[in-house]
């Protein structure tokens, strides 16, 4: 399993640099970083379906001694790896003191648009995972991975103007942030295992063309 | 254990297309040749023996052994070759190797350069360079280097020139030489059997028309020519198939000797060839390459 979660980073070879350079542009237009965040990581774990749909990587990998079991699990796991680095990355560059990277007045605390992100993202895989195991062929792989990044991006404002409009309206109160967040990372979390059982079901009984 | 695979009454359907209740048992240290025209099942024959597919009903056995207790350890001891890329483009030979050496519990490295070498890859330029040769060979390399004890092949020489495909089919003599290892190649050039394969299976709208030593086919499967007049309806059972025109009729028989002594010497007596068999028995209209 964690060379499938190895070979999901490493397929992207010199893409990395491309990666980090949207990031870094992204930050010094002073993006959110929920919306860095789940931008980056949701192209590089829709690249990784690319690649591998490319490559005919369903047939070589379920070749490969691995059981489709650990074939989607790395993939799930590969996500939370992707947040984590990019995550990591962000946060590394709010850090750094400089003029180039402030960061732009927000609604949101650090920890909040970190955990937002993560929110955004699982929530997204989980609903576009299953469909892509069963759906998703070389000629409709773009269309999934465009339609994905979509769906983050409105995810993110989603999450920002909602959760704006219920410190507005005083449903979340400064003593119940935490508490909010905290449920919302497990609910989307709880989603996305569910999505994870999903996904195990409908690859388990794909046909591998 | 005798056979490396063994299907027992295997059955997958379509919409349009059924493999239907197939038993098939294919010996260990010999090359399997699995013939048939282009949607015959062949390729999910192969599949539903690589776990790609699962059978709707029916047993898969590998080396003994099913899917659903021993899938990885199986696997660890099959060496695939497709006609389809199956390997990245963006990756160079190098890179690609490094992903997959790990997976494999015998892979050795030193045998994946020895092949690299004999087979002229370039390590550190991109797959997407190569041509659909050197593609096929960097996966035979890849299948070689790992001690596979079963190589699966669908239709490795596909879209090959003659060349190319010589080169890959003394590569597969070689792989056979220790006695150890067993072959299953699909295809539809049947000259590339020829030169190779111990048995043959003959693969038909979904089902195993025959499973044979290719000796057998040889010495007993004749095509018959000779004059209308020689049919009646008697001599006709001894046909698998029969081509007729205004005067004359040309035949396939699968027993040479009671062919001969029914014509004696009033007819053409030829052996058939693997794609005259195949021709035949596809109702003299199918697709297969005798080049």
């Amino acid at each position: 399993m964690l060379l499938l979660i190895k070979k999901d980073l490493a397929i992207h070879k010199l893409s990395w640099l491309l990666y980090f350079a949207m990031l870094v542009f992204f930050m010094s237009f002073n993006k959110d970083i929920i919306f860095v965040i789940a931008l980056i990581s949701a192209i590089i774990i829709m690249n990784t379906f690319y690649y591998d749909e490319l490559a005919n990587g369903h047939r070589l990998w379920n070749t490969l001694p691995f059981t489709r079991k650990e074939i989607v699990s790395a993939r799930y796991y590969s996500l939370l790896v992707n947040i984590s680095i990019v995550a990591a990355v962000v946060l590394l560059i709010t850090f750094i003191p400089s003029t180039i990277f402030t960061s732009p007045p927000s609604l949101m605390s650090t920890w909040e648009e970190v955990i937002g992100s993560f929110v955004v993202m699982t929530i997204s895989a989980s609903l576009f995972f299953p469909l892509v195991y069963k759906l998703a062929e070389k000629k409709s792989i773009f269309t999934f991975v465009i339609l994905y990044i979509l769906s983050v991006i409105a995810g993110v404002y989603g999450l920002y103007y909602s959760y704006d409009y219920l410190i507005r309206s005083s449903v979340i109160t400064p003593s119940s942030i935490g508490l909010f967040w905290g449920m919302l990372a497990a609910s989307s979390f709880i989603f996305y295992l569910l999505s994870w059982g999903l996904s195990l079901r409908i690859y388990k009984a794909k046909e591998i063309l | 254990m005798e056979h490396v695979i063994e299907l027992e009454n295997v059955t997958k359907s379509y919409d349009r297309f059924r493999v239907s209740d197939v038993s098939l048992k294919i010996k260990k240290g010999f090359v399997t040749g699995i013939i048939g025209s282009n949607g015959a099942g062949k390729s999910t024959m192969i599949k539903m023996i690589l776990n790609l597919m699962q059978p709707d009903s029916g047993m898969v056995r590998i080396f003994g052994e099913e899917y659903t207790q021993h899938e990885k350890s199986i696997k660890d001891r099959i060496g695939f070759v497709f006609s389809k890329d199956v390997l990245y483009d963006e990756l160079t030979l190098l890179a690609q190797k490094k992903l997959i050496a790990p997976c494999y519990t015998r892979w050795e490295d030193a045998l994946f350069y020895q092949y690299c070498d004999m087979f002229k890859l370039p390590l550190k330029q991109k797959l997407k360079t190569f041509s659909k040769g050197m593609k096929i060979k960097a996966t035979l390399a890849i299948a070689l280097s790992h001690h596979a004890e079963l190589f699966i092949m669908d239709e490795p020489t596909a879209g090959l020139d003659p060349v190319f495909r010589r080169e890959i089919l003394d590569i597969l003599q070689d792989i056979m030489l220790d006695g150890e290892k067993s072959i299953v190649l699909s295809t539809h050039i049947m000259s590339d059997l020829s030169s190779i394969a111990d048995y043959i299976t003959y693969v038909r709208q979904g089902n195993i028309i025959f499973s044979k030593e290719i000796h057998d086919i040889q010495d007993n499967y004749v095509v018959v020519r000779g004059g209308l007049d020689l049919l009646d309806s008697d001599i006709e059972k001894f046909f698998l198939s029969i081509k007729k025109t205004a005067s004359s009729f040309e035949g396939l028989a699968s027993n040479r000797k009671a062919v001969e002594e029914i014509f004696e010497a009033e007819t053409i007596i030829e052996k058939a060839s693997l794609g005259e068999i195949m021709y035949y028995m596809e109702g003299g209209h199918c697709d297969v390459a005798i080049n």
